[in-house]
């Protein structure tokens, strides 16, 4: 065993050196650059301390260097908002890479850095997000988990329409956000999703929360059996008595690294959004937050979407439609606060 | 050339301050006319929007319901609590002035958390003990009605409506209620008819505060969700905005009718300023009023402090505590047992370091902001003869009101704006601006009480005795002011400590603070390090507490500050 660890370290630097050599031209001459940057400020997902280690420690290792990460995390739209505000008058914001899927402000003043991620750097063009983004992660807050010390799998929804079932009322514990329901629109079609989530208010008493925290902690709890709109993939491997259950259709929302246009450090900017969809970073996130791409190998959300219809909203569709369904929805979730 | 008469520093605090203030009221008044949280374009639409709800009645009245029922509550408690703490010879003062400090580090989230657990209706412990659990609302108990968050509400802001109300306790003149003594009047009709008229500033300061606090507070009103809006769910909701811009507009047209639900109190409480001799209990000729001697209501006293501190402080630590040792949130149970490990402590503990030193920093700067700020602007407001004085106090006294996102947005875009003159965007600095001022109005209403109360003759005596009005300033003012000043810090301090919202939006990475740190791992799912922060916190802060109430020799019941 200890020759094998051995023979591993020494190995290592050769490995990651043959690594670096493998990536396209474009991104090896980012990587003296960044090393002469030196940090990188990435704001966007809440970590804590270990995490943003195992963050900058595959961070670095994967493109052998030793550049200070810092990530930060916090309300998404009202950054994003003083973002603009500080780009347009011309002061530093401070912030490298904004990951996030929030970027309607940043985008119409001009924030966010236009980068060519395929052409120039070999990205994949699915990941591609408008002209700015690399997409890392999809969201998939319009998901369904029960209580398993409440009801058992064969109980439990399976299409989003079961949660109609007279069982459930009073039940359900559910955001009092949109957002759930405008994905889910795109997927199941305007009318129904008004159809589903009105008949939802208006027979089911279902229990309406601001924050998604406490939506997660009512279900753990087994307070409430049902909860829509939260994801519990990292509860799961701390052993909660929470799943996903076999839903039909799994509708998912994209997030992705934002370089912004005053970035201190662009070239470091670029290097992490290119490994966070690197198979390094994807492994990294999964660990963290059990965040993934859909078409990870392996990661939870990978196969729990194995063998269901999985329905990605598109970007553009969604800043297009977002005030309107969020109006539309609002009101109806209103009515039954 | 004279020399510049140094009262001008006073003066120029208190414009300072004031300055701050209106950054974020005008943050808020100016956001409710912007329509793309850009401040590109401006329009009426928002208030359009609120005042044709057709809900809002109902809203509202539900708001001034969660107002008044949350003070009445605090009242019940603070003011017993108070006059224990400051003119009676109960024997836990210690005890319960820690408790109160603990109070006050805890989150409120844990304490509406702990009663969720408690008193849901389907699944809560009690109910079930009872055998009363059921979904639809049957239970024995059900802790989703407005009522239950207006008691968890008022609950929670008793130390700091007790800490506002000491100082002022402090300094009524014992000949008063000696002369009631000598005359035989009974304790309770002494205490009803001489000191609880000479405290009406003090009591009508904290329950005029404590009613724009209780509306403008989110935690319990997030975790109860009791059936129906109040005005911060929409608020919260216009400012949260999912995958678009926060609705500024909304969300300050929401602020300016919690402003004016506020001014009518606020106006009321101007015209007690306006009679502020009345209330002027400290005159040269002051005696000291002794310790009232509780005697056999000792044990009475006692049972009621223990009520509210099993109610507010016992509940909620022991819900800490069990959390910080499962590893994910659940309700106590036999079964829950086998999971329990010291994990989250360990955990907590090795991201302690760096969060506190900052927290540190910045509760040391925003005491200091914010004391340097209410004490000039005290002083201009009881002691200048302008007559805008008491607009201004007024303007201070709307801060509150003010959401602690718009108040984090106004000093965000300010510091945008003087960037290139004063570089304080993204910096610790304009954190404690921000927190200072939004703190301003509970330091200035506790010391505006008991400024009240010292009549201007000793002043009057020191100018007739030579000494200018700085060295009276300085030597006369500051030294009488001495409890109100300790008792404001320490609330300034214990709140700077747990503040999120301002931290959170305002923060730079490169210095994390504690309250950011524990929102960070709750967010995670860290629930059981998250609790363990807490509770480190929470212990850190009680000891802070007791060493500056050591050190300032706070900590005596007599009123030694005082001459």
């Amino acid at each position: 065993m200890k020759i094998i660890a051995a023979i591993f370290i020494v190995c290592l630097p050769t490995l990651v050196l043959a690594q670096a050599e493998s990536l396209p031209p474009a991104v090896q001459a980012l990587i003296p650059q960044a090393e002469a940057e030196g940090e990188l400020q990435v704001f966007g997902a809440t970590l804590n301390p270990r995490q943003v280690r195992a963050f900058s420690q595959s961070f670095n290792d994967y493109y052998d260097m030793d550049i200070d990460l810092t990530m930060s995390g916090g309300l998404h739209s009202a950054k994003a908002s003083e973002v603009a505000l500080a780009h347009r008058a011309g002061v530093p914001t401070g912030i490298d890479v904004f990951w996030t899927g929030l970027i309607a402000a940043m985008a119409k003043t001009g924030a966010l850095m236009e980068i060519d991620w395929i052409n120039t750097y070999g990205a994949d063009p699915s990941l591609a997000m408008g002209p700015w983004g690399l997409r890392t992660h999809d969201g998939h807050q319009s998901m369904v988990t029960v209580n398993t010390g409440r009801i058992t799998a064969a109980e439990a929804p399976k299409t989003y329409f079961d949660l109609l079932d007279p069982k459930w009322r009073g039940r359900i514990v559910m955001p009092r956000s949109p957002y759930p329901w405008m994905a889910m629109s795109y997927a199941l079609g305007e009318q129904e999703t008004v159809d589903l989530l009105q008949t939802i208010i208006a027979k089911q008493e279902p229990k309406l929360l601001a924050r998604y925290a406490d939506i997660r902690a009512r279900v753990l709890s087994g307070e409430f059996p049902v909860a829509i709109g939260t994801d519990i993939f990292s509860l799961q491997k701390r052993g909660a008595p929470v799943v996903h259950p076999d839903i039909d259709l799994l509708v998912l929302s994209s997030s992705g690294a934002f370089v912004l246009e005053d970035a201190a450090h662009p070239a470091a900017a670029k290097l992490w959004a290119l490994w966070a969809v690197s198979p390094e970073g994807q492994a990294t996130l999964e660990e963290a937050r059990s965040y993934s791409l859909a078409e990870t190998p392996g990661t939870a959300l990978n196969t729990y979407a194995e063998g269901r219809r999985v329905v990605h909203v598109p970007f553009d569709w969604r800043l297009e439609n977002h005030d309107r369904l969020s109006e539309k929805f609002l009101t109806i979730l209103e009515s039954g606060s | 050339m004279s020399r510049l008469n140094p009262l001008w520093l006073v003066y120029s605090g208190a414009l300072i301050g004031l300055s701050f203030v209106l950054v974020s009221l005008a943050g808020n008044v100016v956001g409710s006319f912007t329509s793309d949280a850009q401040f590109n374009d401006f329009t009426t639409d928002a208030y359009v929007r609120l005042l044709t709800d057709p809900g809002l009645p109902a809203t509202l009245m539900r708001t001034l319901g969660l107002g008044f029922g949350s003070i009445a509550v605090t009242l019940t408690f603070a003011l017993p609590f108070a006059w224990l703490l400051a003119r009676t010879d109960f024997r836990w003062k210690t005890g319960l002035f820690t408790l109160l400090a603990a109070k006050l580090a805890i989150p409120g989230f844990i304490t509406a958390m702990a009663y969720v657990w408690l008193f849901n209706p389907s699944a809560g412990l009690v109910n079930a003990m009872l055998g009363q659990t059921n979904y639809t609302g049957e239970a024995a108990f059900d802790v989703y009605q407005i009522k239950w968050l207006c008691m968890l509400q008022g609950l929670v802001l008793v130390p700091g409506a007790a800490f506002m109300l000491i100082p002022a306790l402090r300094n009524l003149d014992g000949s008063l209620e000696e002369a009631a003594r000598t005359a035989g009047v009974p304790a309770w009709k002494t205490f009803r008819h001489i000191v609880l008229p000479l405290l009406a500033p003090g009591v009508m300061a904290v329950a005029v505060f404590y009613f724009v606090v209780a509306v403008e507070m989110f935690d319990f009103v997030a975790i109860i969700a009791p059936p129906g809006d109040v005005l911060v769910l929409t608020i919260y909701e216009a400012l949260n905005a999912v995958d678009g811009l926060p609705d500024y507009g909304l969300a300050g047209s929401a602020g300016v009718l919690l402003f004016v639900l506020s001014a009518g109190a606020i106006l009321f409480y101007v015209r007690f300023l306006r009679q502020a001799k009345k209330y002027a209990v400290l005159s040269g000729k002051r005696r000291d009023p002794g310790l009232v001697r509780l005697g056999k209501w000792h044990g009475a006293a006692s049972a009621f402090v223990w009520l509210w501190v099993f109610l507010t402080v016992g509940l909620p630590v022991i819900t800490l505590v069990w959390v910080a040792l499962v590893p994910f949130i659940q309700p106590p149970s036999v079964g829950a047992l086998d999971n329990v490990s010291l994990f989250g402590f360990l955990d907590g503990l090795s991201y302690l370091r760096e969060p506190l030193i900052n927290t540190g920093f910045v509760m040391a700067g925003t005491i200091i902001m914010a004391m340097t700020f209410a004490i000039c602007l005290t002083w201009v407001v009881t002691r200048s003869r302008s007559k805008i004085a008491p607009w201004a106090d007024a303007l201070v006294f709307l801060a509150p009101a003010v959401p602690a996102i718009v108040t984090a947005t106004a000093f965000q875009v300010m510091g945008i704006a003087v960037y290139q003159w004063l570089p304080l965007y993204g910096t610790l600095w304009l954190i404690m601006a921000a927190m200072g001022t939004r703190m301003l109005a509970y330091c200035t209403r506790t010391m505006n009480s008991a400024a009240l109360q010292i009549h201007p003759e000793l002043e009057e005596a020191a100018w007739v005795s030579g000494l200018s009005r700085w060295r009276t300033f300085r030597g006369v003012f500051l030294p009488l002011m001495a409890p109100a000043i300790f008792y404001a810090a320490l609330m300034v301090g214990m709140l700077a400590a747990r503040d999120l919202t301002l931290p959170l939006i305002m923060n730079s990475a490169g210095t994390p603070l504690v309250s950011v740190l524990i929102f960070d791992l709750q967010t995670n799912g860290e629930t059981a390090s998250a609790a363990a922060v807490a509770l480190y916190m929470i212990v850190v802060l009680v000891a802070l507490a007791l060493t500056a109430r050591k050190l300032t020799g706070m900590a005596e019941p007599g009123l030694e500050r005082t001459p």
